[in-house]
């Protein structure tokens, strides 16, 4: 069987973001150079997907059954000389400069071809993510220079983000949920500093990451008055890695315990004070959560795509298992779910462009600078100083406050967990509805639907379950007007 | 002792192995799909007579009826679902093995269930089916009655020593033949695994039968007059089927409702949140009504209801469905632990949708029905 013989989909070689949702048609006559580069992250992933990812990644997570450790480091730096490593940051400062709309096309073509090593891949942007939403610009500056210094050396730089941890998973990401829950971390000040211990957990990249965003609490007995965010460097005495875990999917991408055990953090390497944790972690959760939609989403397409391809080859007496009525009403069944789910993401995505923090592209000091400033001084030591003055910070960072005002975080977050709702039940509906469709020889490991079907589960997990997503929407949407 | 006493007993003893014997090995064995550990824990259930459960007690065994076995295979999936599938597809083949003339009883049905041999005997069982690119057929060659051609999907093709194979005489014909083909008998070659993600420690994969010459002695029941023992084995195959899901889902179920009584969250134990009590509610409700379904399969037929009972096949697209729903909403309930190995949920999820697509999926098994319906009340 010639598996893949269908010029369809994820597997179709032309870009198609415009088929797939037409309505950016009106947006491309207005600003085409937005979606330009949208169709440009496209094109880029779908080829990446279709040449590097699909052909190994039975291969990579066979290998990870057998060692959940195991990283295949050549995809990586293939990766990496895509600049797929460093999407988030601009193009003339040596990034593939990616808007959250071109990003959210790399989620779904990564994520279809293997939603493991898509977070392996484009997780390494969650320190700048993190930079971002911070917008001290000093610390900014100094992680999109070390990123990019990274990737044109292949030195993979890894980011993990530690926010569960064994006795408080949701409980972190809410303010009613925080206000009562029992944290195993916690830091003490210390003079210069401050000392952590306890354990975080499930920890993506964990294990990898040379740099731990962790939020941990001040005061056990008052985590949500006390929540703060420290930059904790994987080669601190006191870091530890505990288990990798062995994970039912998306088992190229590694989730860690780490452990801290009377870690000294330095005073500049605290990202937010005391009491400013939580609202550090909703501002990141407003951004990501809608992604997690888009990782469904490709998870989704894939299996379907893979089904229709299996279906349209496998015979039965005298037709294709394709041709019976019954599989063709599932098939449009899901297609018309799919649709719906990206259109819904793209909205999110495109919001996050215009109103949220990526605005600070917009701000004229950094559009004229990235625009006009030789190459050379986007990364230079000077930019760096510059940018390091307090009163520099000060600025982006009230400019940063007036973009991202509680309620447009909060609005976020809703429109976030609507989207992560629908995008990863959509992924495990269409995973499982598939294999009915191929039955028992279509869900041999060969064909990667049963990998979907693995996957699928735990992005209804992670970023908060659907329910703490939910709970959320409520909040926002309806709570507040009671 | 009573039918029913004797049939609690069994079902005493065998949650007692089921707890002693599997539940400390599955999670391991999973990992890499273990068949060795499933030989391990065959032998020790010889001692019980399991293997034996529902063969006659003149060839040896212990004489019970399926519904028995439907029980036993229901507990024994509660610990690993993969094991009670080598048991489901071997009391299919013994099933079959109804057919059997007297010496052919004494040749292979024995063996069975013969505790002393000192290899044990494992049966599987063989359906005719139109999706494989070259399906099974019975050819006249040279004088001489050949099986050509490869079988479906099936379970315990690493471990079985007796294939019990229906097959049609020509493709597409309803005339259906019993073959008892012996492992190592030449010509036949079982094809590798195929990867599933379920049930890995009873690996699934096709049979291959290279020209295998068929004596007088491996036909059961006469040519081309085995189609209605076919339907009755293909029916208690989803019967138990039926059963091994709803014992997997209740392991689920359970493991949920202790991990939410255990986890604080929210400023509270979940179990107090009132989501989380419905969710467990409607797994409870699947549940029972599941289990129910496929007991109904076992009731007495002569009783004039004024309503039909489920059709095993039915049951079964119910019970597994369900029981992947219950599963789904277990791992849901414990968070991050319920997708890793180790919590033994997620192992849960993928055994139940192997189970689901096994003799064809649930929508085939609507399609399935409603043919069976028209054919059977004319149109």
């Amino acid at each position: 069987m010639d598996y893949f013989h269908l010029d369809y989909g994820m597997l179709a070689k032309a870009p198609d973001l415009i088929e797939m949702v037409p309505a950016l048609q009106r947006l491309k006559d207005l600003c085409p150079e937005y979606i330009q580069k949208a169709e440009d992250d496209q094109r880029l992933a779908r080829r990446f997907a279709r040449e590097e990812i699909l052909p190994r990644v039975l291969d990579i997570d066979t290998r990870c059954s057998h060692d959940p450790t195991y990283v295949d480091w050549e995809l990586w730096r293939k990766a990496n000389k895509e600049k797929l490593t460093v999407a988030f940051v601009p193009e003339r400062m040596g990034g593939l400069g990616s808007t959250s709309l071109s990003a959210l096309c790399l989620v779904e073509e990564l994520a279809g071809a293997c939603m493991g090593a898509a977070a392996n891949i484009l997780f390494n942007n969650f320190g700048l993510l993190g930079a971002m939403v911070e917008c001290r610009t000093g610390i900014l500056m100094k992680i999109l220079r070390q990123m990019v210094a990274a990737q044109r050396q292949e030195k993979p730089v890894f980011w993990a983000w530690a926010i569960t941890e064994p006795s408080a998973g949701t409980d972190a990401e809410d303010a009613h949920a925080m206000a009562t829950m029992k944290p195993s971390a916690h830091a003490e000040k210390v003079p210069g500093g401050y000392r952590l211990n306890g354990r975080k957990c499930f920890i993506t990249n964990g294990s990898l990451a040379d740099y731990v965003i962790a939020t941990v609490c001040m005061d056990r007995s008052d985590p949500l008055a006390s929540m703060a965010t420290f930059i904790v460097p994987s080669k601190s005495a006191g870091f530890s890695v505990g288990k990798v875990e062995r994970k039912c999917g998306q088992k190229a991408s590694q989730t860690a315990e780490l452990i801290f055990e009377d870690l000294f953090v330095p005073e500049e390497n605290l990202w937010e004070p005391p009491g400013r944790g939580l609202r550090h972690t909703r501002e990141i959760l407003s951004t990501t959560r809608g992604f997690i939609g888009a990782s469904g989403l490709g998870i989704a397409r894939s299996a379907l795509e893979r089904g229709i391809q299996f279906a349209s080859q496998k015979r039965i007496k005298d037709h294709r298992l394709i041709d019976e009525e019954w599989v063709q009403i599932a098939i449009a069944d899901m297609i018309k779910d799919i649709k719906a789910v990206r259109a819904a993401c793209i909205n999110f995505a495109i919001a996050v462009d215009t109103r949220h923090v990526r605005q600070i592209y917009d701000a004229w000091p950094v559009k004229l600078s990235l625009k006009y400033l030789p190459e050379r001084f986007l990364l230079s030591d000077t930019l760096l100083r510059l940018a390091g003055h307090p009163a520099v910070s000060r600025m982006a960072q009230n400019y940063k406050h007036r973009l991202l005002s509680d309620e447009v975080v909060e609005q976020f977050v809703k429109e976030g967990s609507a989207v992560k709702v629908a995008g990863t039940n959509l992924a495990v509906q269409v995973a499982s509805r598939v294999l009915d469709i191929v039955g028992l020889e279509g869900m041999s490991y060969r064909y990667g639907m049963e990998k979907c079907f693995r996957d699928a589960k735990v992005t209804q997990i992670y970023e908060g379950t659907n329910q703490a997503n939910l709970l959320d929407l409520f909040h926002a949407e309806i709570g507040l007007k009671l | 002792m009573t039918a029913t006493e004797e049939l609690n007993e069994i079902i005493e003893v065998s949650k007692k192995f089921a707890a002693k014997e599997i539940r400390t090995g599955a999670l391991e064995a999973d990992l890499e799909g273990d068949t060795q550990w499933v030989k391990t824990i065959w032998s020790r259930s010889r001692e019980l007579g399991l293997p034996g459960l529902i063969i006659p007690e003149e060839s040896g065994g212990v004489g019970q009826s399926v519904f028995c076995s439907a029980l036993l295979l229901d507990v024994l999936a509660s610990e690993c679902a993969g094991l009670a599938s080598v048991f489901a597809h071997h009391f299919a083949g013994c099933l079959a093995l109804g057919l059997a003339g007297p010496d052919q009883k004494e040749r292979y049905l024995a063996p069975l269930a013969d505790l002393e041999r000192p290899e044990a005997a494992v049966a599987t069982v063989v359906f005719p089916s139109s999706e494989e690119p070259e399906p099974l057929c019975l050819e006249e060659k040279k004088g001489t009655l050949r099986l050509i051609g490869t079988s479906p999907i099936l379970g315990n093709v690493a471990l079985a020593t007796h294939f019990l194979v229906f097959v049609a005489e020509h493709q597409g014909e309803e005339r259906i033949t019993c073959l008892m083909i012996e492992k190592g008998t030449p010509g036949m070659v079982p094809g590798e695994p195929v990867g599933l993600p379920g049930l890995k420690v009873n690996p699934f994969g096709p049979v291959a039968f290279q020209e295998v010459a068929i004596g007088e002695d491996m036909i059961l029941g006469g040519r081309g007059r085995a189609g209605e023992m076919m339907v009755k084995v293909k029916e208690h195959l989803n019967s138990y089927l039926a059963a091994m899901a709803m014992g997997t889902a209740r392991t689920a179920y359970q493991k949920a409702l202790a991990y939410a009584q255990e986890r604080f969250q929210y400023g509270d134990y979940i179990i107090n949140h009132s989501e989380i009590r419905r969710l467990l509610g409607a797994m409870l409700q699947k549940l029972r009504v599941g289990t129910a379904a496929y007991l109904r399969v076992f009731e007495p037929m002569d009783l004039r209801l004024p309503y039909s009972l489920p059709e095993a096949g039915l049951a079964k697209a119910y019970c597994t469905d369900s029981a992947l729903e219950i599963a789904f909403d277990a791992i849901q309930i414990h968070g991050g632990y319920g997708y890793m190995h180790e919590y033994g949920v997620e192992k849960i999820m993928r055994d139940v949708k192997v189970l689901g697509l096994i003799g064809g999926s649930s929508p085939k098994m609507h399609i399935q029905a409603t043919t069976r319906e028209i054919s059977s009340h004319g149109r």
